[in-house]
């Protein structure tokens, strides 16, 4: 064996746990339910493999098309407005001001806090009988607590948006904290001392030092809201789920010979929110080496 | 370009207080080093003229006006940062062309002058690289190009040479003269190296913890330093003990001695002081051999035996340790001529560059 062969063959060996772990994982389950997508789930007593029966149910129906919309809907919003303000604070919080290390405590604050706890939580303050609806019945300015806007429950996501924003306004703020540590204050006063107001030292010259980290987190945040259940479950409307709610669904169906369908939605969760990564990345990469690659 | 004014200046970081009470005056085109020991609040100083940060008292005067309650872009100032801190997002071309498009250039038009000062800083032709496609030398030119197309009426240095090896902080060193003067511009160059300002200013100060020792000329300060710390920080230099006999002799451990003119009423007779000898304006000549045999032969005025006690090759030039009854003093001689240790030899002290400064111990 020649050298190289013995460094890549140590190098494959050193990884092997990782890969094992990833293996067992990851790719064992996801093929598992691919070949139950396609017809080969004895449990379910179907044996039809190979089949796109359960693919074309799934896609042929209103209730996925709606499904993505919405699941898009959920996703992209508090991603948006997640990096926005979270981006803003951790900026903000770089100021030499007083209040300023408590106000990265206080942010920081709802990433030790479980998703199912913020969802608890936004029902208290918002649902029809919950702490705003009291507090603004107290004041007079609702004459009913049922008179509270349906925040809760309802096609517009609210709850759900809330809940995510509540978890990963922080995760950005210390992702991009981060990031802005490394890079010091003198960037900044360089652009200063040239010109800029200090909208635009940050504009030309911090946020495409940010940007890497900004993308990394705004895409994390994205997968996650895109395949998650539990918030959806809980504080979306009954019709449509997002996409693993409808998922999850299919999996309780009655019919049992149908829940292949539930694992046709797995399959095609993954490719969408894997295609949608990528082409985000992508579209990030084509955009940095235009800048000369940094 | 403007004349700087400084006006009782205080700065404090949290309860430490770095600047207090200073005053400063730059002229109009000058270049001014201010030179002070790492810590003592170069960059400070820097930084609240370039309205980084604010002062919590005094005032800062361009041509008169007060700048304090200026934002730092509209103070017109080209900075060349202790680090480099070009743009690494940025070509060479973007980065030297920033000021101008904060100012409403476009790209295309900054061109003409972002090519000039490229020349200017000997760096034309990289105007596509990025920052890390350069050396530490030519980042530090394009940090110094950026800072100057802006035609700024101040130009503010924190220590440009600091970071650079031997031979490209000389070029450098150069260079940012002849721009200085080619530009006229006001020009402020904290160091805390002595030579670097010693060369480069028209005028300049040393900076302490507790404020300003002294303002003047470079040769000025290294002749007639105003106290022993200021004394001591511009080079080596001898601080002997002595005590005035008259106003123009002192006792020392190494004679009595002839002294340089003092500047009137600067010491009395009989006051305790130091001596201030540098150590290249002490002659040393070997001892002829009736110094040796006939040791009642009278010196001259100014004149010590001393005796070789060790001596160190500093290219071109050797540092000798040499005893002169209690006292130890350093010498520095050409090299053409050496001597070894243990060598008996005559110092020659010239009375003009025997310096009084005030206080037994420089306090
Ligand atoms: N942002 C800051 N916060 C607290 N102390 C500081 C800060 N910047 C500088 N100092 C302190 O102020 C003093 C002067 O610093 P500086 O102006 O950088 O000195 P110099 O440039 O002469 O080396 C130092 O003691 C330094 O530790
Ligand atoms: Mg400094």
């Amino acid at each position: 064996m020649n050298k190289a062969r013995r460094r890549q063959l140590s190098i494959f060996l050193g990884l092997a746990p990782a890969l094992s772990v990833l293996t067992v994982l990851f790719v064992g389950p996801l093929a598992l339910a691919l070949i139950q997508s396609l017809g080969y789930a004895p449990i379910f007593g179907v044996r039809e493999f190979p089949t796109l029966r359960f693919y074309t149910a799934v896609l042929g129906s209103t209730r996925f098309r709606l499904a993505f919309w919405y699941t898009m809907l959920y996703a992209l919003v508090p991603t948006v407005l997640s990096t926005i303000f979270g981006t803003w604070l951790a900026v903000a919080a770089r100021a030499r001001m007083r209040g300023v290390r408590f106000l990265s405590f206080f942010v920081r604050l709802p990433l030790v806090v479980p998703y199912l706890v913020g969802a608890a939580l936004v029902v208290a303050l918002f649902a029809n009988g919950g702490l705003v609806a009291r507090v603004l019945f107290a004041v007079g300015i609702i004459q009913n607590t049922g008179d509270f806007p349906r925040i809760l429950f309802s096609a517009g996501g609210w709850g759900i948006m809330l809940v995510y924003l509540f978890k990963q306004v922080p995760f950005t703020f210390v992702v991009v904290s981060s990031v802005l540590a490394g890079i010091g204050p003198e960037l900044q006063e360089a652009a200063r001392t040239l010109g800029a107001s200090p909208w635009r030292a940050f504009r030309h010259v911090v946020l495409p030092r940010i940007f890497p980290g900004i993308v990394t987190s705004s895409l994390l945040v994205f997968a996650f809201n895109f395949q998650s259940y539990e918030i959806p479950l809980l504080l979306g409307p009954g019709f449509p789920g997002t996409l693993p709610v409808e998922a999850l669904r299919r999996f309780q169906l009655p019919t049992i010979a149908r829940r292949p369908e539930a694992m046709a939605y797995v399959m095609i969760i993954t490719t969408l929110s894997g295609g949608i990564l990528f082409l985000y990345l992508r579209a990030y990469r084509r955009w940095e080496r235009s800048r000369g690659g940094v | 370009m403007s004349s700087i004014s400084i006006r009782s200046l205080s700065k404090r970081y949290d309860s430490t207080p770095v600047l207090q009470d200073l005053d400063l005056d730059v002229e109009s085109g000058c270049f001014f080093g201010l030179l002070g020991p790492s810590g003592c609040g170069k960059t400070t100083l820097l930084r609240l003229i370039a309205g980084l940060i604010e002062p919590d008292a005094g005032d800062i005067l361009f041509d008169g006006q007060s700048v304090v309650d200026v934002p730092p872009e509209r103070r017109r100032i080209g900075m060349v940062f202790q680090q480099h801190v070009l743009f690494p997002h940025m070509t060479v071309e973007e980065n030297i062309a920033f000021g101008l498009r904060m100012r409403g250039t476009g790209l295309k038009a900054a061109l003409p002058a972002v090519n000039d000062v490229l020349e200017l800083v000997q760096l034309s032709g990289y105007n596509k690289r990025f920052p890390r496609q350069l050396s530490g030398g030519q980042q530090q030119r394009v940090a110094l190009a950026r800072a100057v197309v802006i035609d700024p009426v101040l130009l503010l240095l924190d220590e440009p040479l600091s970071n650079l090896d031997a031979k490209l902080r000389d070029d450098m060193r150069e260079l940012l003269r002849s721009v200085q003067q080619r530009l006229g511009v006001t020009t402020i160059c904290v160091t805390h190296d002595q030579t670097e300002a010693i060369e480069l200013s028209d005028r300049m100060a040393v900076l302490f913890s507790d404020g300003i020792a002294q303002t003047g000329a470079p040769a000025e300060l290294y002749e007639r330093p105003a106290n022993v710390q200021v004394a001591e920080f511009l080079g080596s230099t001898n601080l002997i003990p002595g005590t005035l006999v008259g106003t123009d002799h002192a006792e020392s451990p190494i004679g009595r001695l002839r002294i340089r003119e003092m500047a009137a009423a600067q010491c009395a007779d009989g006051d305790a002081v130091q001596l201030n000898i540098r150590c290249e304006h002490i002659g040393m000549h070997p001892a002829g051999d009736e110094h040796q045999s006939q040791a009642w032969v009278r010196l001259p005025e100014n004149h010590a035996f001393a005796e070789v006690v060790s001596s160190v090759y500093r290219g071109g030039f050797i540092l000798y340790l040499v005893r002169s009854g209690s006292q130890t003093l350093r010498v520095i001689e050409r090299s053409d001529r050496q001597f070894v240790p243990g060598a008996r030899v005559v110092l020659r002290i010239p009375a003009e560059h025997v310096g009084v400064l005030p206080g037994p111990n420089g306090a």
